[in-house]
């Protein structure tokens, strides 16, 4: 089963508020656990957003110090004092940190993890995933996504199939080291351990076993090889085995890939600017009134929305 | 407003008497418990704000009422219909109509996956496009499709007939047992088992009748009549390229 919905809005607006509602009507689908990938306003220079989590059992001051040392210790310098957003439902705590970083982000990664017990869940300009035990309502409450503003973002209910119910293996997916680049799932891969071991060849990184987090990094890494999101999922669904309809969230699109039967439905639909995705029409009309045209994204179909609010930006950029 | 209203905002084929229930606030047990007491005394009934929630109009039985739901409904609509007619003033979600054994549903946009999964009798007409799957495992009745099928449509049908005047994913008629398909239009491939048949005088005579029953108009190109060869009914294990043909 599982649950995904994305939204890309015209303008910079509640879009965790108009997530949490459309995730909430997919509650059945998953209710082991809910997260969210939200995309922020404009980024400033060098400025890395990190979201992270104190697994239960760790002193969460202590290891918060921990983190902050050994991000100086790589010349981060934290621009704002580091947030415990809230407590998970597992004892542990989760925490916002920003900071001024223009080195390699595996670096700062490492730096950051080197404190036992510290998850990184998120590493970007932009992006920020915050998912935790519980539904769409509870995840919302307690971590305020509700207040979130910014362009785009993706929602994840899951039920728990290929690993067990945790934070760690809850969705979205950070592609880690790569900034900005999310994913949420709904399927399993059959061919993982085969996926992983020639990935982990090329030295790239995983949090978890989980076989959603390969597909990120196997997409972060063909972008950061010069690949177009396109042309990266199109690719993806050849090289993937099993069953899968994900999205994949960048700083400036949000794109999906489907297998060749996709029995994992996706709809689309596009209204007044704003374009909406996800598993269910129902979730879709919690949060649009009007009367919508859906679409259901078809069988091996790889295809990329852009943000028009990010490329607006980019375009007063290259207009300076 | 809906594709299925006129610009004075009216249902097509909704009379002003009809009554009126309101979807939102109900959960679904009471909206169908509701459903199956005004149907009995009235001539027509309208689901407002459908929403596309699931399991709508489920086990209604026939009772000279309409059934009208006022925009697009989510998965098995009408499912266990045991003589009602339904009719969607939008798109219908997966397997609408499943395992029904009477009555009448009229989808006015399209459907997701399996439309008509396991049906034993009456008529499903969709106006649209049917979903991949539409007619699986279907036991009897008839399908009616004025737009295109997706993939695998057909597959494992025991019985009954899908009519389609505007062509087909691939695999039509996959591992069919019995049962007839007719398609006007382009098909991607026939599925495993599934071969053409010529379509003879009293076919042509029925799909005449068929669709004026299903208020649907004859297509530009021919029919084409799809049956099961028969290969898969006894086959021998040693001859796996039959049955790993897809």
């Amino acid at each position: 089963m599982c649950g995904q919905c994305g939204l890309i809005l015209e303008h910079a607006g509640p879009v965790g508020h108009l997530l949490r509602v459309t995730e909430g009507a997919m509650l059945h689908r998953g209710p082991d656990s809910t997260g969210f990938a939200l995309y922020g306003e404009e980024p400033h220079e060098d400025r890395v957003i990190i979201r992270a989590h104190a697994l239960g059992g760790v002193d969460a001051d202590e290891a918060l110090s921990s983190v902050v040392q050994g991000m100086k210790r790589v010349d981060a310098r934290l621009t704002d004092e580091a947030q415990a957003t809230a407590g998970g439902r597992d004892g542990g705590t989760f925490f916002r940190l920003t900071a001024d970083f223009a080195g390699s982000p595996a670096v700062l990664l490492e730096a950051i993890e080197a404190t036992e017990g510290v998850r990184v869940h998120s590493m970007g300009r932009r992006l920020e995933i915050v998912k935790d035990v519980g539904s769409a309502d509870e995840v919302a409450l307690r971590h305020g996504i509700d207040e979130f503003v910014g362009t785009h973002g993706m929602a994840h209910s899951r039920l728990a199939t290929e690993s067990t119910v945790d934070v760690e293996l809850s969705h979205p997916f950070w592609a880690r080291p790569f900034l900005d680049v999310a994913i949420t799932h709904n399927g399993q891969l059959t061919n993982y351990y085969k996926m992983r071991r020639l990935m982990s060849e090329r030295n790239l990184q995983f949090l978890t076993d989980n076989d959603s987090e390969l597909i990120a990094v196997y997409i972060a890494e063909q972008l950061a090889k010069g690949s177009s999101l396109h042309e990266a999922l199109l690719r993806s669904i050849t090289a993937l085995d099993g069953v899968f309809t994900y999205l994949l969230a960048t700083e400036s699109a949000i794109g999906c890939a489907t297998d060749r039967l996709a029995i994992k439905p996706l709809l689309v639909s596009r209204i007044d600017g704003t374009t909406a995705l996800a598993t269910e029409e129902q979730a879709l009309r919690r949060v649009f009134d009007a009367e919508l045209v859906t679409e259901y994204v078809r069988e091996a179909t790889a295809v990329v929305w852009d943000v028009p609010a990010v490329s607006d930006q980019a375009m007063e950029v290259g207009a300076r | 407003m809906s594709i299925d209203q006129t610009a004075a905002g009216r249902w097509v084929g909704l009379s002003d008497e009809a009554v009126h229930i309101d979807a939102d606030g109900l959960d679904v047990y009471e909206l169908n418990r509701t459903l199956r007491e005004l149907a009995q005394e009235s001539k027509q009934v309208a689901v407002d704000n459908p929403r596309a929630r699931h399991n709508l109009g489920i086990g209604l039985e026939g009772m000279g009422a309409e059934i009208h739901f006022l925009g697009s409904v989510g998965y098995y609509c009408g499912g266990f219909n045991a003589g009602a007619s339904i009719v969607v003033h939008g798109n219908a979600g997966w397997g609408v109509g499943e395992a029904m054994s009477e009555g009448r549903i009229v989808v006015r946009g399209s459907t997701a996956w399996s439309a008509g999964a396991g049906m034993r009798g009456g008529m499903i007409v969709i106006h649209g496009d049917g979903g991949p799957r539409t007619g699986i495992a279907m036991k009897g009745g008839d399908i009616f499709v004025m737009g295109s099928v997706g993939f695998l449509s057909g597959f494992m049908a025991h019985r009954g007939k899908i009519v389609v005047l505007n062509g087909a994913g691939e695999g039509l008629g996959a591992s069919m047992y019995e049962g007839r398909i007719f398609i006007s239009g382009a098909v991607g491939s026939l599925g495993a088992d599934a071969i053409e048949r010529p379509v003879e005088a009293e076919d042509t005579e029925e799909l005449v009748r068929d669709l004026a029953v299903a208020g649907l108009s004859w297509p530009d190109g021919p029919f084409r009549k799809i049956e099961a060869e028969g290969r898969l009914w006894y086959f021998d294990k040693h001859d796996g390229r039959i049955w790993r043909s897809i």
